[in-house]
């Protein structure tokens, strides 16, 4: 930016110049298009020409011979060589690209931009079952796990506007960009009290609670509780109240919220009702989000996470979530969801659970998933990690798995690029009746900028 | 919003903010006015050291005037890097204003000719102006206002067009003695 700004002004300083060497070249008596000559007789460089006393008169010659450059302004150019009558003749160009970016500011407007990039491939020796994981693997294939832009502004501290348009694995081609959330944050009461209206990360868990998990996440791909107990990148409309509150040397954190929700999306069959099965529930969770607008159901779901953290890294988290997702209305999810985490050191321990009972006609299914994470910084370049994780699906064996996967973090330039690191990791994978599945690897280059 | 919703916005948004903001001028075009000033100052030779020393004040803690000082510190550092006053080379630096003392303290190190006054000082001139006044530093700002508060020099839009305000009083107390084509030039603030 500087750079560009610099050639800017260098250019136009230039620009000045050279119109006053044109205008300069005129006949004496010529009527040029810039002022009157301004350029006082201390005003000329400490050059070997004297200045002779300015005495042109008005609206007739541009500027002395004794302000005259002796080479175009470029580098070195000395300002006394511009004419001020041409700088003030210049119109204010307010609206050119930049000038919102000073101009806000001085109002308590902080302006950003920035993005994570998640860039890599997957590889498998054999094929899931439909719809296990996001990515297969099977063909290995290169993939975009997730290139978003986060944009927002803080407004004196009080406002937060924050959006983030994810282009994710598989998208639509023709608009491969979505909103995963997009929020505004007031302050009511200091850290204690922020309301939050929009789309927003519904505050589920260790890791939904963050701008895009899939960076965060140490391990290049998230654990399958996040697509079949809790839903991937999760973001619902509606309206939160959290807050932060200091307990001695922890802190303690809540967050309620009101939503849409969760809802099973409707077949419709070809007389344009639903199709048969279809509005009995029991979808998979993956499939349940995104629900922007209620057009079925008023009922509205409900949820919330209250959480102790403490500055060395200490961390838990009890989240709940509770709501209709049949477009009647009549079968309703509840998500219960622990989250720990720990620091020692250079050792990082990460673990949660999560339990979704999700009610069906004459029934319901109890889907179940977990995951525990190690990971030791060596060195700040080198993270070998090793993580254990699960699904159980109600009834359904073939879907289950328990996963055991081992991986590491090479961060290239710790110092240079900190946020640039590639993540690789191997994982074997059982079926619920205890059976070898698959052998699965994936690497990602991510960074954030 | 759809595509089109966002080019309407995109579209729209010069011409809100050529309304909202008609009034200031950027800060690469305040810069370049300052110094291109400071050559008609018959006196910047014994105010000024072998450098021409810029000093952006500002106030910390109060985000739109660090936000401006950001800025400001930008564009001199831009000018410096490709222009001279009368011969010298420019330097910057800024500085939080704390007190008078710690002030005046910053103006003699680093000996300012310049001394720009962010945002943020509305009401609490007259410890500044005292300072640049006894360390002939000239002062400037983007708000008229600033001028009624004893500083001396303010740059301004007039409609599309940028317009040097002077105190001439103020910057004379600040030890300028201006070429009579520079007053000509400026607006003499009443």
């Amino acid at each position: 930016m500087r750079v560009i700004r610099g050639v800017i002004l260098v250019g136009c300083v230039g620009f000045v110049s050279l119109a006053n060497r044109m205008a300069r070249a005129d006949p004496p008596n010529a009527s040029s298009p810039l002022p009157p000559s301004d350029t006082p007789a201390t005003a000329a460089p400490a050059s070997s020409s004297p200045s002779p006393a300015p005495s042109s008169p008005p609206a007739t010659t541009a500027i002395s011979p004794a302000a005259e450059p002796s080479h175009p302004p470029q580098k070195n150019t000395d300002i006394s060589s511009v004419s001020l009558g041409s700088l003030l003749q210049t119109d204010v160009n307010v609206s050119t690209f930049g000038s919102a970016a000073y101009r806000l500011p001085k109002q308590g407007y902080s302006i950003y931009i920035h993005g994570t990039a998640n860039l890599g491939a997957v590889a498998q020796d054999k094929a899931d079952p439909t719809g296990l994981r996001e990515v297969g693997g099977d063909p290995w294939t290169f993939v975009r796990m997730a290139f978003n832009f986060f944009a927002g502004a803080s407004i004196n501290d009080v406002v937060f506007v924050e959006s983030e348009m994810k282009a994710a694995p598989v998208g639509d081609p023709d608009d491969p960009m979505s909103i995963r959330y997009a929020q505004v944050d007031v302050r009511i009461a200091g850290d204690y009290l922020l309301a939050r209206v929009g789309e927003f990360f519904v505050p589920m868990g260790g890791l939904n609670v963050y701008p895009d998990p899939d960076y965060l996440h140490k391990f290049p791909d998230t654990p399958l509780l996040y697509r079949h107990v809790v839903p991937q990148d999760w973001s619902e409309v509606g309206f939160q109240l959290y807050g932060r509150v200091p307990l001695g040397s922890l802190y303690g954190s809540y967050a309620l919220y009101a939503v849409n929700g969760l809802e099973q999306r409707v077949e419709v069959g070809s007389a344009g009702t639903p199709a048969a099965g279809s509005t009995e529930g029991g979808g998979a969770l993956f499939d349940l989000a995104f629900n922007h607008l209620d057009l079925n159901s008023r009922a509205k779901s409900l949820g919330g996470r209250i959480g102790l953290d403490s500055e060395d890294g200490l961390g838990i988290g009890i989240s709940g979530y509770t709501g209709p997702y049949t477009i009647d209305g009549r079968e309703s999810l509840h998500i219960g969801d622990v989250d720990l985490s720990a620091r020692f050191g250079q050792l990082s321990l990460k673990a949660e659970g999560a339990l979704t009972i999700q009610e069906i006609a004459g029934g319901h299914l109890t889907k179940k998933g977990f995951y525990a994470l190690a990971s030791y910084r060596v060195c700040p370049e080198f993270e070998p990690m090793l993580r254990l994780d699960g699904i159980t699906i109600g009834g359904t064996p073939a879907y289950d798995r328990t996963q055991l996967g081992i991986g590491a973090i090479v961060v290239p330039y710790p110092e240079k690029a900190s946020t640039l690191m590639l993540k690789a990791a191997y994982y074997a994978a059982w079926d619920g009746d205890g059976n070898f599945a698959t052998n699965r690897v994936s690497a990602l280059l991510a960074v954030a900028f | 919003m759809n595509r089109r919703d966002a080019l309407s916005a995109l579209v729209a948004l010069p011409l809100i903010t050529r309304r909202a903001w008609a009034g200031e001028v950027p800060p690469d075009r305040q810069g370049t006015l300052i110094l291109r000033s400071l050559a008609y100052d018959r006196n910047l030779k014994t105010r000024a050291a072998a450098a021409v020393s810029v000093l952006v004040l500002f106030r910390n803690g109060n985000q739109p005037s660090e936000s401006m000082k950001t800025d400001m510190v930008g564009a001199f550092e831009e000018l410096a890097k490709s222009v001279t006053v009368l011969g010298r080379p420019v330097n910057v630096s800024s500085h939080p204003f704390v007190d008078a003392a710690s002030f005046e303290e910053k103006v003699r190190g680093v000996q300012a000719a310049v001394v720009y006054v962010c945002t943020g000082f509305d009401g609490s001139l007259a410890p500044i102006s005292e300072v640049t006044r006894r360390r002939s530093a000239l002062s400037v700002a983007s708000s008229e206002t600033y001028l009624a508060g004893g500083l001396s020099i303010a740059i301004v839009a007039r409609g599309t067009k940028p317009t040097i305000a002077l105190n001439l009083p103020a910057s004379q107390a600040e030890g300028c003695e201006w070429d009579p084509m520079f007053l000509r030039l400026a607006e003499i603030a009443k």
